[in-house]
């Protein structure tokens, strides 16, 4: 038997694999996955339902008949050592302000000491010629400005960072 | 009153200056009518759909759309050195800049579309409204002419009072349009809207208008030929959008009552013959309170042609062809009739937030079937960049009545895979499934007002995603598929797999 877990969209599955027989979460589905070879679309059947599943548009990323998942999978024991290293979160600090789209960046309002309040603007990014406003969801000093105005940036690249509270 | 278009004049060879899905678009049309083909490419399109498509295809320039599609003398000079006759601007890109219609029009080449001179008087915004005033065309009120600077705007603004739009007086498209609210917002507002609006149309001059609170976008598609005649092909529902710019469009436009949809036709065409309109062209409104306001005529064909194609038995851009070759309309206003219903999806490269995203296209699925039409500008391999706009390809389908093409377009968009890119199709699969869109109960604030349609939360689909990552994680690491005996026998559910 085989157990594994899946992290889908945050939310905790168990999966089973025994012989001829799968279960997620203790229920037993009868399924099949057949896999075509450099193809980025399989066909899953789970209790007779047939169902197209494309795999990794980015590294965690699943779609399953259209839809799109984050999707991660891990054996219990690296479930329980991450959940131990995942304690320490709230130390870091609030999260950045990252891009959250490629594209470049075409004005920077803050500078680092600034103190920015919710739902104020840092930085604009333009991505095929629209100009997006990047806001800061929280309260608080910015630390460092990691880009400036000309620079083209990755999705998720981080563009402020903030001091952490005390 | 505009001078006399010049004459259109026959041609056998069209070069199309453009990309994507309308390149393709163009180049089928063309080649139907036995002309010869003519595709350009950026670097990033050497393999691109219309390279395929087209009888030929020479290089244009790098990437950047400014060194590519945008090279107006290039174009030009290209279409020389290949002894194309005609040259077919599609949408966006260079298609409403009348120095481009003039100098292909100079160069003795035929341009697909209306004159140069209609093409200005129509992309000055604020020229255009003072034409359609003028003509008895109901326009959306605002500032008489462009806003010099936020000062001035603020000036302007106190007689009309906020809630305000500021737009760009070059263009369309939402580009170089930002609501502004009260007087605060005019500083920043102004600044990114000409910002936008210089680097989209060259031209940062801003007007202003108010901004109507809950309008549907109904437009009207218009035809003119060379000898004077107009008609009209009915209206467009375009009100679902994303930052100003349209997702979906249907036609005919749901729950309008008769006179109101007579009133609109008669205002499109009013509009049409004020600028004695030549080629495919679309009289844009919003309606709001049983009023219907002038937003813009765009002297192009448009992304949302198909859908009056499909209703109307009418192919616009063989019509364009046709008019730009001198002939005269097969048909008159009596001989125009509409059949049905048809719903286009615009699938674009986009996340779920309507972010631009990229990829290669691993694989490429695209619907058919009855009344099914896939408008694509993609091929299996492409890389999708951020250089040029984010649309894919489209979904149109024809029934019967409204919720007959709403089902056929749930089935055809099941239908569709693009693969290694995310597109905006589970967003119109939400859209089709929400109540209000179904009731026709529709606004261009439609994604504003239900927010839930941006985002997705299926998770009723979760455990299914958590089984197919782990069989198919085990089938990486194995090599094999696995093989489980099925508990009862395989009844195939119908999807997609047609």
């Amino acid at each position: 038997m085989r157990s594994r877990v899946a992290l889908v969209n945050g939310n905790r599955y168990e999966v089973e694999i025994d012989g001829g027989r799968a279960a997620v979460n203790g229920e037993s589905v009868a399924s099949h996955l057949e896999k075509v070879a450099d193809s980025g679309v399989d066909s899953l059947l789970a209790d007779g339902r047939s169902h197209r599943v494309v795999r990794a548009h980015e590294n965690d990323g699943i779609e399953i008949d259209g839809i799109r998942f984050r999707v991660r999978t891990l054996s219990a024991v690296r479930e329980r050592l991450s959940a131990r290293v995942g304690g320490d979160v709230a130390r870091r600090g609030p999260e950045p302000v990252r891009a959250p789209m490629p594209g470049m960046v075409v004005a920077v309002r803050v500078a680092s000491g600034d103190l920015v309040e919710a739902g104020q603007g840092v930085a604009v990014v333009e991505a095929m010629k629209m100009e997006n406003e990047l806001v800061s969801h929280l309260a608080g000093t910015v630390r460092s400005v990691k880009v400036g105005r000309g620079d083209r940036v990755s999705k998720g690249e981080v563009i402020v960072e903030f001091e952490a509270d005390r | 009153m505009l001078p006399n278009p010049p004459a259109a004049a026959p041609f056998a060879s069209i070069l199309v200056a453009n990309r994507g899905e309308i390149a393709v678009r163009i180049i089928r049309a063309a080649r139907e009518l036995g002309l010869r083909s003519i595709a350009v490419y950026s670097d990033a399109d050497r393999r691109s759909a219309h390279v395929f498509a087209a009888d030929e295809a020479y290089r244009l320039g790098a990437s950047p759309a400014a060194e590519s599609y945008l090279a107006a003398d290039r174009l030009v000079e290209i279409a020389r050195d290949v002894e194309a006759e005609a040259i077919h601007p599609g949408y966006g890109f260079l298609s409403e800049r009348a120095g481009f219609a003039r100098s292909v029009e100079d160069a003795g080449l035929v341009f697909v579309g209306p004159s140069s001179a209609t093409i200005s008087a129509m992309g000055d915004k604020t020229r255009a409204r003072a034409t359609m005033a003028a003509a008895g065309v109901p326009v959306v009120p605002g500032s008489p002419g462009p806003v010099a600077d936020p000062d001035d705007a603020r000036r302007v603004a106190e007689g009309l009072g906020y809630p305000l739009l500021l737009k760009a007086a070059a263009g369309g498209g939402g580009k170089g349009m930002r609501v502004v609210r009260d007087e605060e917002e005019i500083a920043i507002a102004f600044e990114m809207a000409r910002r936008e609006a210089e680097g989209a149309f060259g031209d940062g001059s801003l007007f202003l208008e108010r901004y109507l609170e809950r309008p549907r976008h109904i437009e009207v598609q218009v035809l003119g030929d060379a000898h004077g005649n107009i008609v009209h092909l009915g209206e467009r529902e375009c009100s679902i959008q994303r930052r100003h710019q349209k997702l979906m469009e249907e036609a005919p436009a749901p729950s309008l009552t008769d006179d109101e949809r007579g009133f609109v036709h008669a205002a499109a065409l009013k509009a049409a013959r004020a600028v004695e309109y030549r080629s495919a062209g679309t009289v844009e409104f919003l309606f709001e309170r049983d009023e219907f306001h002038f937003l813009e005529m765009n002297t192009r064909i448009q992304v949302e042609h198909p859908v009056t194609e499909l209703v109307s038995g009418i192919d616009i851009v063989t019509a364009q062809l046709e008019v730009a070759m001198g002939r005269e309309l097969e048909y008159s206003q009596e001989d125009v009739a509409f059949a049905g219903h048809a719903i286009e999806c615009r699938i674009a490269a986009e996340d779920a937030s309507f972010l631009p995203a990229t990829g290669r296209v691993r694989e490429l699925w695209v619907p058919s079937g009855p009344g099914t039409r896939w408008d694509g500008g993609i091929v299996a391999g492409q890389e999708v960049t951020l250089h040029y706009d984010s649309l894919l390809g489209k979904v149109i389908v024809h029934a019967p009545d409204r919720a007959r093409a709403i089902c056929r377009m749930e089935r055809a968009l099941d239908e569709l895979v693009v693969a290694g890119v995310e597109t905006t199709t589970p967003f119109h699969r939400r859209l089709l499934a929400h109540p209000a869109f179904q009731a026709g109960e529709l606004s261009i604030r439609f994604l504003e007002e239900y927010p839930e349609l941006a985002s997705g939360e299926e998770t009723d689909l979760e455990p299914l995603v958590a089984l197919a990552a782990v069989l198919s994680e085990r089938g990486a690491v194995s090599g094999v598929a696995p093989r489980l005996p099925l508990r009862e026998p395989v009844r195939p559910g119908w999807r997609g797999r047609g």
